[in-house]
This record gives structure tokens, C-alpha cells and sequence, in this order.
């Protein structure tokens, strides 16, 4: 049996373009898996009064306009609309349509600030790490905040530290991993904020730390070891290149 | 003058021949080259008047070429066959413009000034097919405003086939024999229709050759003798004798032969140049062939296709239809790889249905998740029996860019 999909339409002529992640979509199927891999992002997408436009010119779904016309019109579900475009796609099997719909009921099911995490982390796997950010600090600034489960709150934490890891800010990363052990007494968040001092600044900041936190010397070394593993950056050939790169990728990343 | 809609054109080494449609009378009317005259075939002769930067064509590109000092673009169909395009003067005028031309000025004879909107379908027919000829037909075809799905390539084998089927049945009640002229050239092929199948497979072969000396006695001996060893073995209902280097007068004891049994004989120049019109009426009004298959050599005899998930079913889905001229068979589709590395195609045969699967492995394809590498798949024909798969990896849009990796094949 045939598993492979015969693509229905030929590529968009103009792509849709997700404002979230800065990225261009340019057929049915690259959307379906975008909205079902990041359903957090779904609902700015699907809110886009460009969509519609987009589905039926770019797509070829004009033959059921009126059906998605109508689903538009009506209270606004997002999941409904998202489920509409996942069933008429025919980019997914039946099985995996049902997975989806339960994804999506989980999704909405899930409380204010955990579909907000949600989407803090689907913006910083898209690199777009001041938008995460953001995310997080709505969630770390709200009135209740301390109603959250204290496991919630240090994901939280910890993934804001990811963010400005990214973001070269080591500071700042360092803050942020130091809330997130304080909430929770994990080995991997000590790691992560032993790991963030030394690359902010150096090894006696980091052996410091370590003593304060009462981390055993043979813990410190074996950290030190995993530091002093990572094989040395290559620099590319083309270095002004590379700069020139780099220097674009974080402006990218910081979303202009 | 006749409605100008179906339109065979024949080219050969040294000239060319119009015919159109005639809805009245059903018959292929020969365009002639001078209103009122009775000259059929223009030279296949093509001349550029630098000056005024206009082509000419036929007897008025010899006319300039004469008087004029133009140069004279001949072998024309010689140089579609080797891709080669003309020279003048350190000019180099490509092969499908020049054809492009011919075949816009050999319409204006037949009063066609807008191939576009005038022609429902055109058909031109040359002695023999093979790939570069092919690819400059197809570009001479849109030089000269027709457009995709409007012109049509075939051989002088597929427009003898058209022809023979177009007149009465008592013409084909058995095997139709054709001789081909060519000064003291003489060539013989047999066209056979085998009824047993549905439809009816016609083929066009036991092809032979021979050189006729020139003086009239021994000549017709010598061809009476070619009829005997090419047709003793088969029944025929008759015969067409076409091309320069026959005549009446010196085939006395050969045309008797070829007559024997009430058999009948046809003599004329335009057999392959009225197949083609015929052709162009029948594609679009399957009718006289529509029972019978042709089987030339240029026929694509295997189907193939791909098991592919259409619509959320899984169902085959053919690429290429048996049937038609490898020329004519090319096709492309985008598909999702769901699964590993491999690709399957599947073909059956024309003759017996018979199946295989062919694997095409792609390999260094970067990995993905499923469902996340777009491919373009497209194959084309080297000839008959030779397909090429080319396959690209299109990525996945922005999401997971494309490798540019592509990767051939054949089946």
C-alpha cells in the first residue's frame, strides 16, 4: 500500500506569512503540520483574515468555501476551523486526526498561563526568543502567580533562562536559572545555573557559586569535565561572512 | 478553399507538403503552392532577407537565394535531427526558428494567418523520431504560435497507418503493402491489422531496401524481383507506391505483379502528408482509429504509475499511459514522502498486462519527519523503450529547506 501523498495543488504563488515566526508557508500541507506541531501559535493563525483568502486562491479548497465561510462566521472556534482545515488537507491519516482533535481539546482544556508557557515555548523553538520571553514574563508578572504549582513556575524560569541563553545574555540567564532551582531542588536546574555561571564569569564565579549551594567538589569537576568536553568552535573559513550572518540571525531572533 | 482546421504537414529531406480537412467530402485536400497551379510540394527551403529581415520560404526562398544573394537554409530536416543550428556569416540562426518559420508560411498557404485561433490540430509528420528532433519540433511548434496540446510529431509509420485506416475497408481487408521512392533508392514496409485483439493492434514493419539500377529493364526486373521476396509470404489487398523515382513506363512486369489477385495500386506524393491530416482530425474526433491500436516503434508500450495516497485513499495513480508516442509521454507530480527512501514505481505492459515494480532508492536525502520532504518526480522518454525518473528534493518550504539534491534514473 501506497504511504506516500500525492501533493494536490502545486506550490502557493504567494505563501502565507506567519507573523509569529517570521516564516513563509507555501502549501496546505506545510500549514497542517505547522498548526498541529506549534497549536499554541494556531489561534493568531487561524484569527488571520488573510487565511481565508489564502486557502481558497492559493490552495484550491474553493470548492467548500462556503462550509469554512460559515464556520468563520459563526462563534469564532478556533478549534473547529483548525480541525476544518486538518480534515479537508487530507495531509493526515484517521488516526492521526483523532490524536490531533485530543491535542487540541487538551490545548483547550489547559489553563490561561499553561497555554501562554505553551506558546512562550513554541515561539523559542522557533527562535524567537524575545517573543517567548514576553510570553514568560506575562505568566512570571501575573496577580496570581503564586497559586501556580511551584514545578510550573520553575519550567518557567528555566525556559526564560533557555531564551536569554540564546540571546547571548548570560546575565540575565543566570537570574533565571538561580528562581528556577530555587523553586525546585533539581540537579538539572543547579546544572544549568553552575553551567550559565562559568560562561558568565568563568570558573572561579562557577566553583563560587558551587561552594555557596554546597555542590561537592567531585560534582564540580565532573561539571568542569562536561564544560572542557565540548570540542572548540571552528571558525568558518569566511569569517565576515559568518559575522554578517550571525549578526542577522540575532536580530532576528531579538524580532526587530 | 477548404475549412482550415485539421492540418498535416509532412517534411522531409527535400521537401514539404500541406494538407487540410475537408469536412464536405472527408477527404485530405492537398494545399497547393500556386493558387490554380498543380504543384503540391514547396521545396523545404528556407532564405533570410538580411535587409529587410523577413524570412522566405519554398520556391521564393530559392527565387531570393538566386537573385537576391541571400544564403539558402536547406537540409533542414537534417539539422532537427542533429540539433545543429544554421550559420550564415557568423550568424547563428537556431534550428526551431527556422523550422518555426517554415511552418508558420507553410500555413499561409493554406490561408492561415493565426495558428492559434485557425487551428484546431496540427500534425506534422517526418520520416523518423528520436529525441533532439523531438525537442526542436516542440519549440518550433510554440515559435510558430501553436499552442500546448494543438501540434502534434509523428512518423511517416503512424501517418501511413492514419492514412490506410481513413480509406475503404476493401484497402485494408488484408495487409497493405507501401514501396517509398527515392530516386534509385526503393524502401518496403508492410502494414499488418491483427483482429484477434481488442482493440485491434495494427503494426508497420518487415521493413526492406534495395537500389534499383537505372536503366529501365534491368530496373524493373530488379524491383519485380524485390516485390516477390518482400510479399510472396503474406496476403494483400493492395499496395501504395509513393516518392520520386517511379514510373509507369519502366515498371511493366512489377506493377502486373503487384496487381495480381485483384490487388490494388496506388501511386501518389502525398500519403504521409494526408496521414497526418487524418491524424489531426482523429485526435480530435476519435473515430476511424479509435478500434485500433498502432503499435509503431515510437509507442510507449508500458504503463506506469505509483501507489499513492490521493484524497486520504490509497490508489494508483498513472503517470504514463501506454499508447502513445514516446515523445508525446512526459509527466511530473509533487508528492510527500511518508515513509523510507525508496520510491516505487509500477508498470504494466500494453501487450500482456504484465507487472513489475521498479525502486528508485534516494539516496542521501536528508532525513526529515514524515511528511515533511515535498519531491518532484517527473519522467520523460529517451525513446520507446527508455524512461528517465528525475526526481528533486523540493524540502518542505521554510519549514525544512530543500537539499537540492536530485537523483536519475531509469525504468
Amino acid at each position: 500500500m501506497g504511504n506516500n501523498i500525492l501533493c494536490g495543488h502545486s506550490l502557493a504563488k504567494s505563501p502565507l506569512y506567519i507573523e509569529s515566526v517570521h516564516i513563509n508557508i507555501y502549501s496546505l500541507e506545510e500549514l497542517c503540520w505547522f498548526l498541529s506541531n506549534n497549536p499554541a501559535l494556531a489561534p493568531e493563525v487561524i484569527a488571520d483574515e488573510k487565511l481565508s483568502e489564502w486557502l481558497f486562491d492559493e490552495c484550491g479548497l474553493d470548492g467548500v468555501k462556503r462550509e469554512y465561510d460559515k464556520l468563520e462566521a459563526g462563534d469564532g472556534n478556533i478549534s473547529e476551523r483548525l480541525m476544518w482545515i486538518f480534515t479537508k488537507s487530507h495531509y493526515f491519516s484517521d488516526g492521526e486526526l483523532r490524536a490531533l482533535k485530543g491535542k487540541i481539546e487538551a490545548l483547550d482544556a489547559m489553563s490561561k498561563t499553561e497555554r501562554q508557557k505553551k506558546k512562550g515555548d513554541e515561539l523559542v523553538k522557533y527562535g524567537k526568543y524575545k517573543r517567548g520571553i514576553s510570553c514568560y514574563e506575562k505568566i512570571l508578572s501575573a496577580d496570581d502567580i503564586k497559586n501556580e504549582p511551584p514545578e510550573f513556575l520553575a519550567s518557567v524560569y528555566y525556559n526564560t533562562g533557555v531564551a536569554y541563553v540564546k540571546m547571548f545574555q548570560s546575565g540575565k540567564a543566570l537570574e533565571f536559572f538561580y528562581k528556577a532551582y530555587e523553586c525546585v531542588k533539581s540537579w538539572d536546574y543547579l546544572m544549568s545555573y553552575l553551567n550559565a555561571a562559568y560562561f558568565d564569569g568563568g570558573q572561579d564565579e562557577m566553583a563560587a557559586e558551587a561552594k555557596r549551594l554546597g555542590v561537592k567538589d567531585t560534582q564540580v569537576s565532573m561539571l568542569l569535565g562536561k564544560i572542557e568536553s565540548i570540542k572548540p568552535y571552528e571558525m568558518p573559513k569566511d569569517k565576515d561572512k559568518a559575522i554578517d550572518e550571525w549578526i542577522r540571525a540575532y536580530h532576528i531572533s531579538v524580532d526587530q | 478553399m477548404a475549412e482550415a482546421n485539421y492540418i498535416g504537414l509532412e517534411l522531409n529531406d527535400r521537401e514539404v507538403r500541406l494538407c487540410t480537412y475537408n469536412r464536405i467530402t472527408k477527404e485530405a485536400d492537398t494545399v497547393m503552392i500556386r493558387a490554380g497551379g498543380s504543384r503540391a510540394e514547396s521545396p523545404a527551403h528556407m532564405a533570410f532577407v538580411k535587409e529587410t529581415g523577413q524570412w522566405k520560404y519554398g520556391i521564393e526562398a530559392d527565387y531570393f537565394a538566386a537573385q537576391k544573394g541571400c544564403t539558402l537554409f536547406d537540409g533542414i530536416l537534417e539539422h532537427c535531427v542533429s540539433g545543429q543550428d544554421f550559420e550564415d556569416n557568423g550568424k547563428a540562426y537556431p534550428c526551431k526558428d527556422v523550422v518555426g518559420e517554415l511552418i508558420k508560411q507553410a500555413l499561409i498557404y493554406a490561408g492561415i494567418k493565426d495558428p492559434a485561433g485557425q487551428v484546431r490540430v496540427f500534425v506534422m509528420t517526418v520520416p523518423s523520431v528520436n529525441r533532439t528532433l523531438a525537442s526542436v519540433m516542440e519549440s518550433a511548434f510554440e515559435y510558430a504560435g501553436l499552442k500546448d496540446g494543438q501540434a502534434y510529431l509523428q512518423s511517416f509509420d503512424e501517418s501511413f497507418f492514419a492514412h490506410t485506416f481513413f480509406q475503404k475497408q476493401e484497402i485494408y481487408s488484408r495487409d497493405v503493402g507501401l514501396f517509398c521512392f527515392n530516386c534509385d533508392e526503393v524502401k518496403y514496409s508492410r502494414l499488418h491489422l491483427d483482429q484477434r485483439t481488442k482493440p485491434a493492434i495494427v503494426t508497420v514493419g518487415d521493413n526492406a531496401y534495395d537500389i534499383l539500377p537505372a536503366e529501365e529493364k534491368s530496373r524493373d526486373a530488379c524491383f519485380e524481383a524485390f516485390i516477390k521476396e518482400n510479399t510472396s509470404d503474406h496476403e494483400f489487398s493492395s499496395f501504395f507506391l509513393v516518392g520520386n523515382g517511379f514510373n509507369r513506363k519502366w515498371a511493366k512486369e512489377s506493377l502486373k505483379l503487384l496487381c495480381k489477385s485483384q490487388r490494388k495500386v496506388f501511386y501518389g506524393n502525398n500519403l504521409f502528408a494526408k496521414g497526418a491530416c487524418y491524424s489531426a482530425f482523429e485526435k480530435a474526433n476519435p473515430h476511424q482509429l479509435k478500434n485500433r491500436l498502432y503499435l509503431g516503434k515510437d509507442l510507449v508500450r508500458k504503463n506506469i504509475g505509483m501507489e499513492l495516497m490521493t484524497d486520504g485513499i490509497s490508489m494508483y495513480h498513472p503517470l504514463i499511459t501506454a499508447g502513445i508516442n514516446w515523445f508525446d509521454a512526459e509527466n511530473s507530480c509533487d508528492i510527500l514522502l511518508n515513509g523510507d527512501n525508496t520510491l516505487v514505481f509500477r508498470t504494466s505492459r500494453l501487450e500482456d498486462g504484465k507487472r513489475a515494480n521498479y525502486s528508485m532508492a534516494l539516496e542521501g536525502l536528508p532525513e526529515r519527519p514524515p511528511k515533511t520532504t515535498r519531491l518532484h518526480i517527473e519522467l520523460r522518454f529517451e525513446n520507446a523503450e527508455k524512461c528517465v525518473v528525475t526526481v528533486k528534493d523540493l524540502g518542505f518550504g521554510e519549514l525544512f529547506p530543500s537539499s537540492g539534491k536530485t537523483w536519475t534514473d531509469q525504468l
